[in-house]
């Protein structure tokens, strides 16, 4: 055993820099493993945290109205753990003279602390009892507009302006993303949330001692759907407008889709890179084994077992695992610090939780263990079985097969330089079959993720481009909170810089599939709107399904509701008793969020309407005139909020960052990884054919031809490997968008032709970086030593 | 500006190696290695030297130094009328391709070129010098008694064949010294023999001088003259009187 260590430490010095090269390969797969783990763990810690810190609601009842004392009543019902009763208002906010922006006004007691929904104060001072003029601002929306303490904000209360002064910045795990709606994309500086005492909501907006909202928390061991049912029956009389339960609230729903996604980044990524690296060790210590094929030959003829052989190898790959997850689970926590930190401030989480997970490092070293003994276990058996006459003999791998030219030159000589600095390469590629393989093996993988990140980015730039070029063809879009005449939509069309608007009504629905039910919004529109650019899988097209009155949905829908063209649902609105049936005559392909479309005519059942209506416009500005036109309809009666394409676009690039942020953190990945893989297996090329070359050297090569012949060698090897590595990466794109797909997104992965230049000149500067170090090797060969060692 | 290797030796002499007050030196941590000492020697052109002496004596290093592959630690070696001490690498390559033919123990041919493409490979350097070739790989291959083999692999040849491939090789360029170390020493008897009568030949039909190392004193026995070597110091300078033809050697 003592001289087993003592050997594998010599080894390890003769080939230092190729075998610290493994290590910080295996310490990047830990690295990363350890990294997207924790900071997932993280991620996921702070939010439950935070919701459990603040007593997320398990449900909430919005109602029209009713009066406070019903909050006794709910709070008798049989499995309430706790609920508040709040006055929530949504009206506008005059941001300055021009921009306008919606507000949300939640009362709130001001004398004891909230039993659900409770807010944390980040800054400044709790509201006063009795202080009409003190409000408290949610925080992402202070950071955004730059709203801080003492500073005023100006509210429209029934067509007059009040001014607040804000008292404190808060945070609230309703709003840790503020919006109103699932699956909405969240405009930070157009939303805010707004909390001020209860009764000062209720004299604000002359509604005295009502309720319209109740969160409610369930004890543990209640069956929340019979709580909800009792509950919904206690506020039945006071008209329920809809019950959102915890898993649908806007905000957290949102939140869980990050941390969703998220989830499958740090499963994939990690497994990728320790499978590299695993992969790049088990050819280095391969090649190990062949090229010390004559002292593993001499060891057994000396009367070494094979197991004392075996042991020998697998303790080079132990000692690799064991410094590199060292090396790693150190990096890694750095790494999960700083990615958690930026989710923490990205997803606007209060509440930062970052630990050691005792599990994660003791899986990194576990992974690491099994992984390299894994790589090493294949080459170290074949050198025990190595017979010893067999191991001293020429190394088969070493020449050409069946001695004759290779097929290449045999098909191509006659164009090919017949040169022999030019044909040495090529017969080097051939000679050792399972080296070049492993090359192009080693190429190939050390591209997967290259060409995954850049995938990655194409694919958000092509979802960005198709979004706001194809599917959203308006400029403008401005929603009402009553409904708007004929009369109205022309008065706009002849505004300034109008050029076209097309009305619609949007309808909040809960769609019953046979197993399933989906809540969202369906937007009504004449056949002929063409604000929306539809993609249909399957179906009619568009205009011909609303001329029929069908209902068009998305493919994510579809599947969720287990439902072909041709089924028919049920659905359910806060406007009608009896449920309504929509044929699906159409299924879309959308990307973002699952908007789904019927006639107007269609949607005058399901508000129970004997008149066609309308309760959004969409229009086509001309761009000049935006910030005009944007005034004017704020100016409109009943309007609830104006959404330009322009600060969407902004704020969605913003939303990815993230994104961008990860890719960054992927392409130091791959190029780290690139760069040893080539440069490990370039440099075994050279470290077996140290004799060739030298002798080479000696009967008068030179130094820039001998260059040359590697870099040809490596150039052909790298034609077969990049394609091979260019299709396994987008593979492996193809799946993880697969499984990140989900409600809110549907991710396709997309490779732009000048990502391929990107990719091909990329890995060829790496290709060519990493093969100076082997080069210089050359260099560097002692002819008089070399020449004489025996191979 | 153009390497001094290239030019013609002004001053023709008839020494094609001359060693003045040589010395190497290996550093071994502390201790200081003395593997040549106050080698002074000259070697004339067309005649063919064995050096002997036991191992670990120098010979190896003493080739190296004539050949270019290593450098003196003190002294002047003049090869050809150039004084190579202080050459740098790149002169010493261009040495090495033109002016010396190398013979190794264990052939050291490139495993994939075939016999022809071996000797032609040689000659291909020679041409990035602007010589033009004056032979052809198959008449240096039939000179060696192999053109049945053309086209074969090293693998495929026998020792003492591959070892007459190296000789082919080494001769191509026309080198103005062989150099062989223990160029027998891995062969059997009769493939040794076989090699020694093809250097041989060449030395007499085309003047090429060849200095072959060996600690086989039959073998030195072919030589014109024997250099004795003990301890890194030239022992002895042993003239014969009547070299021994290489097909009456006996080992
Ligand atoms: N690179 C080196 N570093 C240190 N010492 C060396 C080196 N090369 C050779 N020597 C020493 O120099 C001396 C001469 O070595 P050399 O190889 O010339 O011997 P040799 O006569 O060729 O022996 P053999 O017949 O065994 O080949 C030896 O003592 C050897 O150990
Ligand atoms: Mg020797």
């Amino acid at each position: 055993m003592r001289m087993s260590l003592l050997k594998t430490w010599r080894d390890f010095k003769v080939r230092k820099a190729q075998f610290s090269a493994l290590i910080i390969l295996v310490a990047l797969g830990i690295a990363s493993y350890v990294a997207f783990i924790t900071s997932y763990n993280n991620l996921n810690a702070s939010a439950d945290f935070a919701n459990e810190q603040l007593k997320l609601a398990d449900f909430t009842v919005r109602i029209i109205g009713a009066p406070r004392g019903v909050v006794e009543k709910v709070r008798h019902v049989n499995g309430v753990r706790a609920v508040e009763g709040r006055l929530i208002v949504d009206t506008g906010l005059d941001l300055t003279e021009e921009d306008q922006a919606q507000a949300r006004i939640i009362g709130i007691p001001a004398d004891r602390e909230l039993a659900v929904n409770d807010i944390i104060l980040l800054e400044g001072s709790p509201i006063q009892k009795g202080d009409s003029r003190t409000c408290l601002l949610q925080n992402k929306f202070a950071e955004e507009t730059g709203k801080g303490i003492g500073d005023t904000l100006t509210i429209r209360v029934s067509g007059e302006k009040k001014i607040l002064r804000i008292s404190g910045i808060a945070a609230s795990p309703e709003y840790f993303f503020a919006m109103r709606q699932k699956g909405e994309i969240p405009i930070p500086k157009e939303f805010a949330v707004i909390f001020m005492e209860q009764r000062e909501v209720e004299k604000f907006f002359g509604r005295p001692s009502t309720y319209n909202d109740f969160a409610v928390r369930v004890i543990d061991v209640a069956d929340r759907s019979l709580v909800i049912d009792k509950v919904e029956d206690v506020l039945e009389p006071y008209r329920i407008v809809e019950t959102v339960k915890r898993e649908d609230q806007p905000s957290n729903f949102s939140l869980r889709e990050e941390i969703k996604q998220n989830e499958q980044i740090a499963n994939t990524m990690p497994t990728l890179i320790l499978f590299i690296s695993a992969l790049a060790l088990y050819i280095a210590l391969s090649r190990l084994v062949q090229s010390q094929r004559g002292e593993i030959g001499l060891a057994k003829a000396l009367g070494y077992s094979d197991g004392q052989i075996l042991v020998q190898y697998l303790l080079f790959a132990l000692f690799i695992a064991l410094a590199g997850s060292g090396l790693g689970i150190v990096l890694g926590q750095y790494m999960a610090k700083a990615i958690t930190q930026m989710y923490i401030d990205l997803l606007n989480i209060p509440i930062l939780k970052h630990q050691l997970y005792p599990e994660v490092i003791i899986g990194a070293v576990v992974l690491s263990t099994v992984f390299c003994l894994l790589a090493g276990l294949v080459p170290a058996l074949a050198s025990a079985r190595l017979l010893p006459v067999q191991a001293m003999r020429f190394d088969p791998n070493l020449t050409l097969t069946k001695g004759r030219v290779t097929l290449i030159e045999r098909l191509f000589g006659w164009i090919l330089p017949s040169t022999l600095t030019f044909r040495m390469p090529i017969r080097n590629i051939s000679r050792a079959r399972k080296r070049s393989a492993y090359t192009v093996i080693g190429i190939a993988f050390s591209l997967i993720l290259t060409v995954a990140t850049w995938s990655m980015f194409d694919s958000i730039d092509y979802m960005m481009k198709r979004q706001f070029d194809e599917i959203e063809r308006y400029d403008m879009v401005a929603v009402f909170g009553r409904e708007i005449t004929n009369a109205q939509v022309l008065t706009v069309d002849k505004w300034k810089g109008v050029e076209n608007v097309q009305p619609a009504l949007q309808v909040p629905v809960m769609l019953e599939g046979p197993g399933t039910q989906h809540e969202g919004i369906v937007t009504a529109v004449w056949p002929d709107a063409s604000f929306h650019g539809f993609t249909i899988i399957e179906g009619e097209d568009f205009a011909t399904v609303f001329k029929k009155n069908g209902l068009i949905i998305p493919e994510g829908i579809a599947k969720k509701l287990e439902v072909e063209v041709g089924d028919i649902l049920m659905a359910d609105t806060p406007f009608i008793d009896e449920k309504e049936a929509l044929k699906v005559m159409a299924v879309s392909d959308e990307q973002l969020g699952t908007p789904m479309f019927t006639s107007l005519e269609q949607s005058k059942k399901l508000i129970r309407s004997g008149t066609i209506v309308y309760n959004s416009l969409y229009l086509d500005v001309d761009q000049r005139w935006e910030k005009n036109v944007e005034e004017q309809l704020h100016d409109l009666p009943g309007i609830i909020q104006v959404q330009m394409i322009s600060t969407f676009k902004a704020v969605f690039e913003d939303y990815m960052a993230f994104m961008y942020f990860f890719g960054a953190v992927l392409f130091g990945f791959a190029f780290a990884m690139a760069f040893i893989v080539i440069y490990n297996t370039f440099t075994a090329n050279v470290i077996e054919r140290t004799r060739e070359i030298a002798t080479m050297m000696t009967i008068g090569e030179d130094r820039s031809h001998l260059a040359l012949m590697i870099t040809l060698e490596n150039l052909i090897l790298a034609m077969v490997g990049i394609p091979f590595g260019i299709y396994l990466g987008i593979e492996a794109m193809s799946a993880m968008f697969e499984s990140m797909t989900s409600e809110a997104y549907t991710l396709k992965a997309a490779l732009y032709v000048q990502s391929y230049f990107g990719i091909i000149g990329s890995i060829m500067i790496i290709l060519l970086l990493s093969e100076i170090p082997p080069i210089l090797r050359i260099f560097r060969i002692n002819l008089a030593e070399a020449i004489k060692t025996l191979d | 500006m153009k390497a001094p290797v290239t030019q013609q030796a002004t001053t023709t002499t008839d020494n094609i190696a001359v060693l003045r007050d040589v010395y190497k030196t290996y550093q071994m941590g502390e201790v200081e290695i003395h593997a040549l000492r106050e080698v002074d020697l000259e070697i004339r052109r067309g005649e063919f030297i064995a050096i002997l002496g036991p191992s670990g004596s120098g010979k190896t290093t003493l080739l190296n130094l004539l050949g270019g592959i290593d450098t003196p630690s003190r002294g002047s070696i003049v090869i050809d009328g150039q004084d190579i001490s202080g050459f740098n690498r790149k002169q010493l390559t261009i040495l090495r391709r033109e002016k010396i033919g190398f013979i190794f123990q264990f052939f050291n041919l490139i495993p994939t070129l075939t016999a022809k493409e071996n000797v032609e490979y040689a000659l291909e350097l020679e041409a990035r010098q602007g010589v033009k070739p004056k032979r052809d790989a198959a008449t240096l291959l039939d000179m060696v008694g192999l053109k049945e083999r053309l086209d074969h692999f090293p693998f495929q040849l026998s020792g003492g064949e591959q070892q007459r491939v190296a000789v082919a090789r080494a001769i191509a360029k026309e080198p103005a010294l062989i150099l062989g170390d223990e160029p027998t020493g891995n062969l059997d008897f009769r493939m040794g023999k076989l090699v020694l009568k093809t250097l041989k030949e060449v030395n007499v039909a085309e003047g090429t001088t060849c200095i072959i190392v060996t600690h086989n004193m039959p073998i030195a026995q072919i030589a014109d003259r024997i250099i004795h070597i003990r301890d890194g110091e030239v022992a002895e300078i042993e003239t014969v009187e009547n070299p021994v033809p290489p097909e009456d050697v006996s080992w």
